[in-house]
């Protein structure tokens, strides 16, 4: 059926060129893609468009078996809340610390403050950062900020994870860390979407590889 | 103060454009409190005015008549359906009436001051005057009847275009606070954009933003409101205080009841509940033109 189903799609930025053409894309629950293009493919376009950020100027999205392209937005936020993302730039907020930033979408879910607590503690000591809880962004390094991004991501257990050079920022260690993390939620049944122009992560990682050029989508090893 | 101006998810308290607002609110609900006394005093002043004077009238009998007219004029007065009772005002009131004006070493019966005599009626309106009028006419002429209309009618409407007035100022003051409070929040979402943003790529609804500027609006405008009202009630009681020692029977007494003074503590409560409602739907309809 497809967790995630593109039907000839087409974005563009206002009255700007079109960066995204014809777009066809299945994902199936629990599969995992990278996706692979030169900056300025439209890489981070097409996440804008699954992580429901922006609605396609043409073509058909269905998420979690929903028709979204004229989905009304009241019905946005919990699809959204099923999906984890990951931005280049991290999209943290600066007046916040750590912890804060990784219970947002808990707490904007409405879990009890006690269950945030535990949970939100429980990831930042995994991903590291147990000595940096209450530290705000604009005090933390730059693989730091990465990590409290991916925590944030993935707090919510979500069905869809997406993330967009993910390992931009962190050294050969961390990089690997952050690999094996996306596996191991992958074998729990997470499907993954990962855009990068890194390379060598399809080679280190067997994992079929869809390629984005000029705002063309294909199929490529 | 940290914790009263603390932020949250959208850190909306740090915003230093928005440190004019309590000052905005406060003026507002200063100006209001002082519209609404103006209003309130106006009204409880009409009431006692139509009171007192409803159910009394003054008849006026000339100089000239003698005290043989004076008592057919009282006869039929009383004879009158609806009067309760007639009897003349003696010289002694009337020289305590008329004391300050002229000094009470004053021989009245060298004036020629007509006899006032004081009618109670049943019931206000219980009496045709203009029945009355010509009847006592033809028992004494140059008789004059006043119900307190000749002069109460124009009071009362200056007093009611006065009340229309503070109607006025008090909705131009409301419209101006919405229209502040539509800036701040517009100007909020604008600064904010990223993190709201966010915020929705996280799961946030609409409503979660909104909460957001509802919090803010609302310490703003206690912020402002609460100092401006403790204004007002201070300007109140010195007011009050003031036209107490006044010696003016004829301007209404300038005191607030206690509806009043609850009215003007309520105030910063509407201000901001006007604020809070305000920015809610700022904040949706403005999102509500998001994908
Ligand atoms: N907000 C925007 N408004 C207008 N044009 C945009 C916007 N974002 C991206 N573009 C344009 O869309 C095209 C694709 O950009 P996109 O960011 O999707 O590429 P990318 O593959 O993610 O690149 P990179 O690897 O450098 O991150 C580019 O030509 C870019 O100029
Ligand atoms: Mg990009």
């Amino acid at each position: 059926m497809g967790l995630v189903r593109f039907e000839n799609v087409g974005l563009r930025y206002g009255s700007g060129p079109e960066v995204l053409h014809d777009i066809d894309l299945v994902l199936d629950p629990g599969s995992y893609h990278f996706l692979l293009g030169p900056s300025g493919a439209g890489k981070s376009s097409l996440l804008s468009l699954l992580y429901l950020a922006r609605r396609p100027t043409r073509g058909m999205v269905s998420m979690f078996e929903r028709d979204v392209t004229a989905a009304p937005r009241e019905s946005l936020p919990e699809l959204r809340r099923r999906i984890g993302v990951v931005f280049q730039d991290y999209h943290l907020l600066d007046h916040l610390t750590a912890f804060d930033n990784v219970a947002l979408p808990l707490q904007v879910a409405g879990v009890p403050a006690q269950r945030i607590r535990n949970d939100v503690m429980e990831l930042l000591a995994w991903v590291g950062l147990g000595d940096k809880v209450d530290v705000a962004p604009p005090f933390m390094s730059g693989g730091e900020k990465q990590r409290v991004a991916v925590a944030r991501a993935v707090i919510g257990q979500p069905d869809l994870l997406l993330a967009d050079e993910p390992t931009g920022n962190l050294d050969e260690a961390m990089a690997e860390r952050l690999m094996r993390l996306f596996e191991q939620l992958n074998r729990m049944g997470t499907t993954l979407f990962i855009a990068t122009h890194d390379t060598s992560l399809p080679r280190r990682f067997a994992h079929p590889v869809l390629r984005l050029d000029n705002g063309h989508l294909m199929a490529g090893g | 103060m940290a914790l009263w101006l603390r932020n949250g998810d959208v850190p909306l308290a740090s915003d230093s454009s928005t440190r004019f607002v309590p000052w905005i609110i406060g003026t507002m609900v200063f100006l209001s409190a002082l519209v609404l006394a103006v209003a309130l005093v106006l009204e409880s002043a009409i009431d006692r005015w139509q009171l007192a004077h409803s159910v009394q009238l003054t008849v006026e009998v000339p100089p000239s008549a003698d005290s043989a007219a004076l008592e057919r004029v009282l006869a039929a007065l009383r004879g009158v359906p609806g009067v309760v009772d007639a009897a003349p005002v003696s010289d002694q009131h009337i020289a305590q009436l008329l004391a300050p004006w002229i000094g009470d070493d004053l021989e009245l019966a060298s004036l020629p001051l007509p006899t006032l005599v004081d009618v109670r009626l049943a019931a206000p309106g219980a009496l045709d005057l203009a029945a009355m009028e010509s009847l006592l006419g033809t028992v004494q002429p140059g008789i004059r009847v006043d119900d307190g209309r000749r002069w109460l009618e124009p009071v009362r409407a200056t007093a009611g275009a006065l009340q229309v007035v503070s109607g006025l100022v008090l909705l131009l003051i409301v419209a101006a606070s919405i229209v502040t409070v539509i800036f701040m929040t517009r100007t909020g979402l604008a600064v904010h954009r990223d993190t709201i943003a966010v915020l929705h790529q996280v799961g946030a609804r609409d409503s979660f933003v909104a909460g957001q500027f509802q919090r803010h609006a609302f310490r703003l405008a206690l912020w402002g409101g609460v100092p401006g009202a403790l204004l007002a009630a201070l300007c109140l009681v010195v007011i009050g205080r003031l036209a107490g020692g006044l010696d003016a029977p004829l301007l209404p007494e300038l005191a607030l009841g206690t509806g009043g003074w609850i009215a003007v503590a309520v105030l910063p409560l509407i201000a901001a509940a006007i604020s809070v409602a305000t920015a809610r739907l700022t904040v949706l309809a403005t999102l509500a033109g998001l994908p």
